[in-house]
C-alpha cells in the first residue's frame, strides 16, 4: 500500500537530487527545466498521439471507459508511433495467449483501442524527466504490528 | 408521518430538534423508511433498504436521548451508506452482478463510529458497478439499475456515489456516505444540487470499504449543506490502525467548527480559468455569480490556471494500474464478465498488461504534480471551479465511446483526487434545463476546513442549497 506525502501539506516537496549536493538555486533549476520538459513533451505527446477524436471524453466518471470511437479505429492507431503500435499487439497477443478463448473478436478489437488509449496516457508520463533520486509518492511504511487485523 | 418539510431539514436542524424533544427520533426513521420505500424503487436509488435495523437503532436513541443519555448531534439522525462500505448482517455488493450474495461478519470503521454516535442506518445507497472499477460507459453499469435524478428522472445523477447523490437531494435521507477515488462524491452531489465533500486522503478510514486504487481512494459525506459535511466529518474522521494509509492521530482528527478566521484574513479565492475545455452555457456565469457572493463578504477572487501537466493521465493511470491489482480475482476468474458493462468485462485484461516500471514512473511524477498543485496554495486558500462542466446527462445519452473529445488533463477532480486534496461541490444555480450547477471549492491537502468554509460562507449568504427537486 502507499499514499501521497504528506510534507505537501504544508508547503512544496522539496526537491531531491541524485547527489544531494547542488546549490538551492541549481535545484530549483534543474526542477524548472525537468518540468519544462514534460510540459513540452507532454505538447508533443498531444500533436501526435492524443487529437481529440483519439480520446474519450472526460466528465464524471472515477475510471472513465478508455475507448475510441470504431470508426476512428484505423486514423486512432495512424497516431501512434511505430513503438506504441508494436507495443498495443504485443500487449494484444499476451491477452489473447492467456484469456483469448473467453474473448469474442468484438472484444478484441475493443481492447486494441483500449491499449491505444493506454499508450496515449502512458506517453505524457514516460516523457517526464526524472533524476534517479526523484521518488515516487509511494512509500514503504513501517509498522509496528499495529496494523495487523 | 413526519411532513416534507420536515424531511428537507438538514442534519444540524434535524439533531437539533430530536435533542430538544420536538422530533421524535423513531418517527423520524419511520417517515424516512417510508419516503425511500416508496421514491427508491422509482429512482433506483437504493440497493438495500435496513428497516429493521433503523428502527431498532431509532428506538435506542429514542430510549437513551429521552433517559439523558444525548451521544451528539447525529444521534438519532437517519442516513444511508454506500453499498460499498461493509454492514454486518446486510448484503454489500459493491453494485456489481457477480457479487450479488457478498456480504462481511464486521462493520467498517465509518458504520462503527456512526453506530456509537448513535446515527440510523436506514439502507445502503445504489452505486456504479465496483464504483467504475473496471470502467464504465453508462450509468446502466449498476446491479440496480440506472440511477435517476431527481431533478429529472430522464437524467443521470453522475456516478459512482449515484444513490447516495439521489437519496439526499429528494429527501430519503438527510445525508450519506459516498466515496470518492475520481470524482464519484464531487460530480453526483453537483449534478443532484446537494453538498458534497471529499476529504483529505488519509483523514477517514476505508477499512470495510471496497477498494479501487489504495492510493487514492476517499470516503466522505454528501448532505444538504456545507455545515452538515464539517458536522459528519467530525464524526467519520480519525486515525484508524486498520487502514494502512490513514493518518496518524492527531492529523487525521477533525475538529469543527474551526476557530474563527481572525478579522483582516480574508478567505483568498483562485479561481481557476483553464480547468475545463469546455463549460455548459450559463454554468461559467453561475460560478461567477458564486464567487461574486464571496466578494462581496470579504473574501480575495483572482484568476490563475491549473499547471500544464499530465494530471488526468497520472489519475487514471493510477486507477487503471491499482485497480488491476483490486480485483485481480474476478479479472483472472473471468467473473468481471458478469459486469454489466461492456469496458467494465474486459477493461481488466488491458490493465494487467501494465509494467511495474510504468506504476512507478506515474508514482515518480505524482510527487512533481502535488508539488505543482501546492504551490498554487501559497497565493490561496481555495481553489475554485464549477463542479463539473455541465448539469447532469440525459440517460438516453449514448455511452461515453460515442461522445468523443479531448481529454480534460486539469479537471479539478482529477488534479485534486490524485493529490490527496479536500474538496467541495455545493450548488450555485439551475441550467435552462432546470437541473441544478454546482461550484467546488478545493483546498490544501489536510486543509479540509478552508473548503468549509468558503462553502459556508456562499451557503450563508444564498439560498441554492435550500432548492428542492420535483419530486415527491
Amino acid at each position: 500500500m502507499s499514499k501521497p506525502s504528506s510534507n505537501n501539506s504544508h508547503g512544496p516537496i522539496p526537491v531531491k537530487d541524485a547527489n544531494h549536493a547542488d546549490t538551492k538555486s541549481a535545484r530549483i533549476s534543474r526542477r524548472e527545466f525537468g518540468l519544462d520538459a514534460a510540459a513540452a513533451a507532454t505538447a508533443a505527446a498531444a500533436f501526435s498521439l492524443s487529437p481529440p477524436s483519439l480520446l474519450t471524453r472526460r466528465r464524471d466518471l472515477d475510471n472513465i471507459s478508455p475507448t475510441i470511437p470504431a470508426g476512428e479505429q484505423e486514423s486512432a492507431k495512424a497516431k501512434l508511433t511505430p513503438e506504441q503500435s508494436r507495443d498495443v499487439e504485443a500487449k494484444l497477443a499476451n491477452i489473447i495467449g492467456k484469456y483469448g478463448e473467453r474473448l469474442s473478436e468484438e472484444q478484441r478489437e475493443h481492447l486494441r483501442r483500449i491499449l491505444a488509449y493506454n499508450e496515449t496516457l502512458l506517453a505524457p508520463i514516460r516523457a517526464f524527466a526524472l533524476q534517479n533520486g526523484d521518488p515516487p509518492v509511494t512509500v514503504s511504511k513501517l509498522s509496528s504490528g499495529e496494523n495487523i487485523d | 408521518m413526519l411532513s416534507e418539510d420536515i424531511l428537507y431539514f438538514s442534519v444540524r436542524e434535524l439533531g437539533e430538534r430530536i435533542r430538544g424533544g420536538t422530533v421524535s427520533p423513531v418517527e423520524l426513521a419511520e417517515s424516512f423508511l417510508a419516503r425511500s420505500e416508496e421514491l427508491g424503487p422509482k429512482l433506483n436509488a437504493f440497493a438495500t433498504i435496513t428497516r429493521d435495523l433503523a428502527l431498532q437503532q431509532a428506538r435506542a436513541a429514542e430510549k437513551e436521548i429521552s433517559s439523558g443519555h444525548y451521544r451528539g448531534p447525529l444521534h438519532g439522525v437517519p442516513y444511508a451508506a454506500k453499498d460499498l462500505v461493509a454492514v454486518e448482517g446486510y448484503p454489500t455488493t459493491w453494485g456489481a452482478r457477480p457479487l450479488v450474495k457478498q456480504s462481511f461478519n464486521y462493520n467498517a470503521t465509518v458504520i462503527e463510529k456512526l453506530n456509537r454516535a448513535g446515527a440510523v442506518l436506514i439502507g445502503k445507497a445504489a452505486m456504479i458497478e465496483l464504483a467504475g472499477g473496471l470502467g464504465y460507459s453508462s450509468g446502466d453499469a449498476s446491479l440496480t439499475g440506472p440511477c435517476k435524478n431527481p431533478w429529472n428522472t430522464k437524467y443521470w445523477t453522475c456516478g459512482s456515489s449515484s444513490g447516495s447523490g439521489a437519496i439526499v437531494a429528494s429527501a430519503m435521507a438527510p445525508w450519506a456516505i459516498g466515496s470518492d477515488t475520481r470524482g464519484s462524491i464531487i460530480c453526483p452531489s453537483s449534478w443532484c444540487g446537494i453538498s458534497g465533500m471529499r476529504p483529505s486522503f488519509g483523514r477517514v478510514s476505508r477499512r470495510g470499504a471496497m477498494a479501487i486504487a489504495w492510493t487514492m481512494d476517499k470516503l466522505g459525506p454528501m448532505a444538504r449543506t456545507a455545515d452538515d459535511c464539517g458536522l459528519v466529518l467530525s464524526v467519520l474522521a480519525g486515525h484508524d490502525p486498520l487502514d494502512f494509509d490513514s493518518l496518524p492521530a492527531g492529523i487525521s482528527d477533525f475538529t469543527y467548527p474551526a476557530p474563527a478566521r481572525e478579522p483582516g484574513n480574508p478567505i483568498r479565492v483562485g479561481r481557476l480559468t483553464n480547468v475545463w475545455n469546455e463549460q455548459q452555457p450559463g454554468l461559467e456565469a453561475a460560478v461567477d455569480a458564486a464567487l461574486k457572493v464571496l466578494e462581496k463578504n470579504g473574501a480575495t477572487i483572482a484568476d490563475v490556471e491549473m499547471p500544464d501537466l499530465p494530471y488526468e493521465e497520472a489519475a487514471e493511470l493510477t486507477i487503471l494500474m491499482e485497480s488491476a491489482s483490486a480485483f485481480q480475482e474476478l479479472i483472472v476468474s473471468g467473473r468481471c464478465a458478469e459486469l454489466i458493462d461492456p469496458v467494465g468485462k474486459i477493461n481488466g485484461y488491458a490493465s494487467q498488461e501494465f509494467s511495474v516500471g510504468d506504476y512507478l514512473q506515474v508514482q515518480r511524477v505524482r510527487t512533481f504534480l502535488q508539488a505543482q498543485v501546492d504551490k498554487l496554495f501559497e497565493r490561496f486558500d481555495v481553489l475554485a471551479a464549477a463542479g463539473e462542466s455541465s448539469a447532469a446527462s440525459p440517460l438516453s445519452a449514448p455511452p461515453e465511446e460515442d461522445s468523443a473529445g479531448p481529454i480534460e488533463r486539469r479537471a479539478p477532480d482529477g488534479v485534486s483526487s490524485l493529490c490527496g486534496l479536500p474538496a467541495i461541490s455545493v450548488p450555485c444555480g439551475l441550467s435552462k434545463e432546470q437541473l441544478p450547477f454546482g461550484v467546488q471549492f478545493v483546498g490544501r491537502a489536510l486543509d479540509d476546513h478552508a473548503v468549509i468554509a468558503a462553502a459556508r460562507m456562499f451557503q450563508s449568504h444564498t439560498e441554492w442549497h435550500k432548492m428542492r427537486p420535483p419530486i415527491s
